[in-house]
This record gives structure tokens, sequence and C-alpha cells, in this order.
């Protein structure tokens, strides 16, 4: 399968037959015997309830499993409107409902990144995210714009516009501009953990993704439960171990809206950037061979590295070059990185980055570069 | 033939942004099934960008079929025969449409 005429290769023909000719799933749930409605994991059939039970079930047994929080403790959960934050949003509301079993205890923030700058059409998406989190939810909202205290001359959609040449590119920035902010918020309102709705089929093309570009050395820590690449806040990964299709299956079911479904790499087609095509592979793969994605995660887990204990100033995560290969001179650099990715207390002397986020930077032009077309 | 389509997840931005699609289709010698409905729909509903829709005779990879809720995998997939009324739903799960 990864030769350019797959007709010719005998080996994988053979598999697809085989898959093609495995008998009709049967419509009956596997644990119930009612009618199914959805078909999870390899070949199983649910009905409604049982899907429902087995959902909820693999969240709330990935966190207390885990023994992640503490009674109390402060958690921001990062929304970004998409439908699997939507989910997670409704999923923990539930758990600290007053009649849950098992009763969540930590004390819920939510942070949401306005990204509506970067669009050209935007919406009322800040009073839809308002009216869903602090009036129906009733959880502490804090919204910040994805430019947010940045100077005149880093306007960060110029940056990803007229400096940033790869759709890539952008999407790394901006993927590592969000998370900077929200560790930001996590830190100011005392949060020590932050959780993210990432998916498993997201993940699994997240790591393909990170592997074409360098950064093979963080896969372990991108897809774990936890992630301790900040020593203040903890990033928690609750849906891990949940597939994209389930989400949206227990979205259907519960009438769960996403408020936002657009992001920069919207419609701009599968080979547009590295992630659209690793995530296209992923879905591709995973419809003929249902364990591609459990594949890539185990696989992912075992790729442990012997890093620095310093962190990169881009990413966070821990150095996998030397000091002297990470640290970066250039001024207008510099200067980018300090504007766009400084942690908001310190000020940095020296700068280093990861190999990942080095070649990551050698694409974004410097401003006097731009500025004579 | 009456049906009710319906769009989530981003796949509505193929469709003029809306969610919701009451379509009637014509009389047909042969059963209308959800292989000839990505064909009708490509030909008279899509608006740009077929291939961010269909891929072969289906759907992308990542995008979820619901037949009145229920997964198209436990109805015969593509060859599922359209009834009257019935609701389709297309649910992307991929970022970026």
């Amino acid at each position: 399968m990864c030769q350019i005429n797959e007709e010719d290769d005998e080996a994988f023909q053979a598999l697809k037959a085989a898959a093609a000719n495995k008998t009709a799933i049967s419509r009956k749930c596997m644990s119930c015997d009612q009618d199914a409605c959805v078909v999870v994991r390899i070949a199983d059939p649910m009905c409604r309830k049982c899907f429902e039970e087995f959902f909820i079930h693999k969240f709330r047994s990935t966190l207390s499993k885990s023994n992640v929080f503490g009674r109390g403790e402060r958690v921001l959960i990062a929304y970004s409107g998409g439908p699997s934050s939507t989910a997670l949003l409704h999923l923990i509301a539930d758990g600290l409902s007053v009649n849950a079993r098992r009763r969540l205890q930590f004390q819920a923030h939510v942070a949401y990144i306005d990204e509506s700058s970067l669009y050209p059409e935007s919406t009322d998406i800040r009073d839809k995210v308002t009216d869903l989190i602090t009036n129906r939810l009733q959880h502490p909202l804090h919204i910040v714009s994805i430019d947010d205290n940045l100077d005149k001359d880093h306007d960060f959609q110029q940056i990803l516009t007229e400096r940033t040449k790869s759709l890539t590119a952008r999407e790394e920035l901006v993927r590592r501009r969000k998370l900077k902010l929200l560790f930001d918020i996590a830190i100011r309102e005392n949060c020590t953990k932050l959780i993210t709705g990432d998916n498993c089929t997201k993940l699994a093309a997240q790591i393909l993704s990170d592997m074409a570009q360098g950064k093979g050395a963080h896969v372990a820590l991108e897809c774990n439960l936890t992630d301790t690449r900040n020593d203040s806040v903890t990033i928690v990964r609750p849906f891990r171990e949940i597939m994209s299709k389930e989400i949206a299956m227990y979205n259907r079911l519960n009438s769960i809206e996403s408020l936002q479904n657009a992001d920069i790499s919207t419609m701009t087609g599968p080979q547009s950037s590295i992630f659209q095509l690793t995530e296209t592979l992923v879905n591709d793969l995973q419809r003929q061979f249902p364990s591609t994605v459990s594949t890539i995660f185990r696989t992912s887990d075992k790729l442990e590295k012997n890093l620095q204990p310093h962190r990169c100033d881009l990413c966070c995560c821990p150095l996998d070059l030397s000091e002297d290969q990470s640290l970066v001179s250039d001024e207008e650099r510099i200067k980018l990185i300090q504007q766009l990715f400084s942690p908001t207390s310190q000020n940095m002397d020296s700068v280093h980055v990861c190999y990942a986020c080095r070649r990551l930077l050698r694409d974004v032009q410097p401003i006097s570069h731009s500025r004579q077309k | 033939m009456h049906l009710t389509l319906e769009f989530a997840g981003g796949a509505e931005l193929l469709f003029g942004k809306q969610k919701t699609h009451p379509v009637d289709l014509p009389e047909s010698q042969t059963p209308w099934t959800i292989r000839t409905l990505l064909v009708w729909m490509r030909d008279n509903l899509l608006r740009e960008r077929p291939e961010l829709f269909i891929q072969g005779d289906s759907v992308r990879p990542g995008i979820l079929v619901l037949v009145n809720d229920t997964d198209w995998e436990l109805l015969d997939g593509l060859n599922y025969q359209l009834k009257e009324n019935d609701n389709i739903l297309f649910v992307s799960t991929l970022h970026g449409g």
C-alpha cells in the first residue's frame, strides 16, 4: 500500500478482497440485541443506549483510572467551538452535575481563543460562545484574541498571510500560538490542568504530520493522556481513546451542535498542507483497515527519546538538540519569538528552539524581505 | 421521492452553508440508492470543490453517513435503497472541511 501502483501489489489486493468479502455486519446490538444504530471499533454494532454508555464510560474511566484530578483543583477547558470540544463540555457538565455517579470534583474554567481576525468573514462567534458557556453552562469564561498583546510590527494576520509561505507553516504557527495563549490563561487563573478535546483520529494524523516535520522526538508526549511539557500546567486529553466518528455520533444523538467548523485550512483541499495529507491518509486507511489509528498510537507511545531538560521556546517541548545547536541567533527571529511566544513573566536572554520549530522558523520570512515586494 | 439531506461538521460549507436541504428526486426506472443519490448531488447540489466531498463513487473517508440516525455501514452502505422521507445526514469529521 505504500507503492504508487496499488494494482500491482498482490498482497494489498488480497487484503482488500478479504475485507470486501467479510460477512455483512449483524444489525443487532452486540450487548443487548436491540437494533443497532452505529458500528464502533473494528466491527461492533451498538444500539443507541449501549453506545452512549460505552462512550461516557470510556471518557470517565480514562479520567478516573489515572487519578488525574485533585479534589477542588482548578482546571481550564480549551474550547475551540468544534465538535470534539463541544462534546467535551457536554460530558464535563454531566460529570459535574449533582446526581452524577462518581462525580467529577474539579473547578472548571473555560478558555476560548478568538481567531476571527484570521478569517475574512467573521461571524458573531464570541456571542455564541458566551451564550453557551456563561449563560447556559455557567462556567467562568476567558476569551482571548489570537493577536493578544502583539506590537504593531507583529500583526499576526499579516505574519501569516505575507511572511509565511506555506499552509503547513501557518497551521503550525497557529497551533503553537494557541497553546501558548492557553498556557498563559491557565497560569493567570491558577489552573493546574488544561483539558483539550483532541480525539485519537486527529492525534494519529498529528503524529504522522509531526514526524514528517522533524518533531518525531515529541510524539510520545503529543499522544499521551497527560502532557507535562509545562511545569505549571499539565495538558490532559480525555478523548485520546475516542474516535472522531464516535464523537460525531454522540453529538448527533444528543443534538449537540458545534459552534465553529472552519479553520485556516478549510476548503483548501486534501493536499494543501502536511496535516491535510496525513489526515486524509489516516481516514482513507481507517476505512479499510480499522486498526490503523490504534496501531499508530501504540507505536508512538513507545517512541521515547532521551531529551534535554530545557524546553523549546516555541512549542514548550523538551529540546532535542544540544544547547549550541538550538540557540537562535537571528535578531528578527528572536524578536518574533519573543512577541508571539514569550512567557508572560520572564524576559528571555537567549532563545532556544527544537529541531522542528527551527525548520518552521525558516518558513517565516524576515520583515525586510517581505517589504521589498 | 422526497428526502431530507442534512450536513454538519463543516460539510455544509460545500452546500451553500445550508445545513438542511429538502430535496425531491425525479422518478427513476431503477430504485434510488445512496450511490445514485451521490451522483445526483454532485450534479445538482454541490456548489464547489466536489473532490472535498466525493471520492470515487463514495463519500470521502472521514465523512460519516447516517440514514435516519443509523450508521450506513449497518444498512448496505452505498447500495442502501432510499425510501420516501428518509433523512440522510453527512457529517464531516475532517478538519478543514
